[in-house]
């Protein structure tokens, strides 16, 4: 009888370390992985407080180098404050129909690249909700991203938006780029 | 009753280890010139010590050592002097120096990377404190042990450093 | 005669926990990554992408142009200059080389030879894109033949692909390479 209550006790301190183990690592997955998408529209959709919107999409490709393409993604997000914190660390991504994933350029030269794209000759830097120079609450701020695609990804694609505090929820926009002749 | 024996034996095993220890306190093996010195990573023989003028107008003189570095490991190493970094010890008068800036006499940019098979001769530089009287300097060089399988997951590891040996001699250049 | 019986089981358990130890692998050889050779000009795949080793050069010197600034590295041994072309399959990302010696020991790319142009450590490798760059080794000059390219999705690769690609011909070894923009 003293031996069984012994085997028990291993047995529930087990399950509980199992428990614990297991219940850190699947946050972690959860934070990593965008399992629930919301389709969104053209007006944008809102996600934990904070409302998102594709504000344009452009593309260019160069005439020796036709088979591939830049794709530059602006992105329109608003909401209060709090809300915009959960957003920290947005991270953006473009898919075709075979779930194959581009991410978005990060290098120096895609800094040109973005000005060059916009009709505007802007760049309004990459997404950060928290960033120092936020404008006021209720206010869109917008974000440039880069992509460099194969040109049958123009013809449609989709974008996934979500962030460390909203995953595993993220937005989803169908994406048709505008092509603009670059010369 | 047997294993409570057992946990006391080990335990007085162990403290009397210590003592022993304590009782003599050994000093690591002195070493000279042109010996080379097993640095776990690497093996590094010095070739010269000497004090140099200061690299620009303003800072302080340093001391310069050039060393041989050749790594003994089957991959290249980017932690030439273990990690977390261990470079040689430099003491003067029981006071030990902030670590020297290490290079690569190749082409005199800072070390970054040892590859299997290929020596290099490399020069450790320190700054002089200003209240330094010239005089012998100390050397000590650690060495990192490396376990084949450690004791936790049987993984291969970089553990403890241990002083492995000891250089005192005068700088060349020193009055 | 009980006793007999006893020492017997006490025995045979210290046996068969002995031959346990001595072949349980270790913890090194089984976290590893899946290797898969590839034969000298074909292309590799491995789970997120694919990749084909396309030219092969040995230089007793390196010149290029970081920063503004003209630098030429030269070296003990020789440097191999490994061209590759390769395709995310999966998602975007970056790859990384390391040159496995003819004796077994792994050389990392040379870091004295970083931000060459079309260097391997910048380079992003989109799904549906090809990409070429180029991967710097600093070695003895015995360690080139019988050697493999081996390629990674990421630093370490553990229970991830890793491509051990067999070099083409050997070339010719040159005094001096430049590496134009």
């Amino acid at each position: 009888m003293r031996h069984l209550l012994w085997i028990l006790l291993a047995a529930v301190l087990l399950l509980a370390n199992v428990v614990v183990g297991g219940w850190t690592e699947i946050t972690d997955l959860r934070r990593a992985r965008e399992w629930r998408v919301v389709q969104a529209g053209e007006a944008g959709a809102e996600l934990r407080g904070v409302h998102v919107r594709l504000d344009q999409v452009w593309a260019g490709s160069a005439p020796n180098l036709s088979e591939r393409a830049l794709v530059l993604v602006r992105l329109a997000l608003r909401g209060p404050e709090a809300a915009r914190q959960g957003w920290a660390g947005c991270d953006i991504s473009l898919r075709d129909a075979a779930d194959r994933v581009w991410l978005p350029l990060i290098s120096a030269d895609s800094e040109g690249a973005v000005r060059v794209l916009s009709p505007d000759g802007e760049n309004k830097g990459r997404c950060n909700p928290i960033s120092y120079d936020a404008p006021p609450d209720g206010q869109e701020m917008l974000s440039d991203q880069l992509f460099l695609v194969p040109a049958e990804l123009l013809k449609g694609a989709r974008l996934r938006v979500s962030a460390w505090g909203t995953r595993p929820e993220a937005l989803e926009f169908a994406v048709t780029p505008v092509l603009r002749d670059l010369h | 009753m047997a294993a409570s024996a057992g946990v006391a034996a080990a335990v007085l095993l162990g403290l009397w280890l210590k003592v022993e220890e304590a009782r003599a306190p050994q000093d690591p093996p002195p070493v000279a010139l042109g010996q080379p010195v097993d640095l776990g990573r690497v093996e590094l023989t010095p070739l010269s010590l000497a004090l140099a003028p200061p690299e620009q107008q303003g800072e302080p003189a340093r001391l310069l050592m050039q060393v041989r570095l050749l790594n003994l490991t089957g991959e290249s190493q980017t932690a030439v002097f273990g990690f977390p970094p261990h470079p040689p010890e430099l003491a003067s008068g029981g006071v030990v120096w902030p670590e020297p800036e290490v290079t690569l006499d190749r082409d005199g940019e800072m070390l970054a990377q040892l590859h299997p098979r290929l020596a290099e001769r490399v020069t450790l530089a320190w700054q002089l404190p200003p209240d330094w009287r010239p005089g012998p300097v100390s050397l000590t060089f650690h060495r990192q042990i490396f376990k084949l399988r450690d004791n936790l997951y049987g993984m291969s590891n970089w553990l403890l450093f241990q002083p492995t040996a000891r250089m005192t001699m005068l700088p060349e250049g020193a009055p | 005669m009980i006793w007999l019986g006893r020492i017997a089981i006490v025995l045979a358990g210290a046996a068969l926990l002995g031959g346990m130890m001595q072949t349980a692998p270790d913890y090194n050889s089984v976290v590893q990554p899946f290797r898969h050779h590839v034969a000298a000009g074909r292309t590799g795949e491995a789970r997120s992408f694919r990749a084909r080793f396309t030219g092969l050069r040995l230089a007793d010197r390196i010149a290029f142009r970081r920063y503004g600034r003209d630098l030429v590295r030269d070296s003990d041994g020789v440097f191999l200059i490994a061209e590759i072309e390769a395709e995310a399959t999966l998602a975007s990302q970056r790859l990384d080389a390391v040159w496995q010696g003819a004796s077994g020991r792994r050389y990392a790319l040379s870091r004295r030879a970083e931000d060459i142009p079309r260097g391997l450590e910048s380079r992003w490798f989109q799904p549906g894109l090809s990409n070429r760059a180029v991967a710097v080794f600093e070695l003895p000059a015995d360690e080139v033949a019988g050697g493999a390219l081996v390629l990674t999705g990421s630093f370490t690769a553990v229970f991830d692909s890793a491509l051990h690609l067999a070099p083409p011909a050997l070339p010719e070894r040159r005094p001096i390479i430049r590496f134009e923009p």
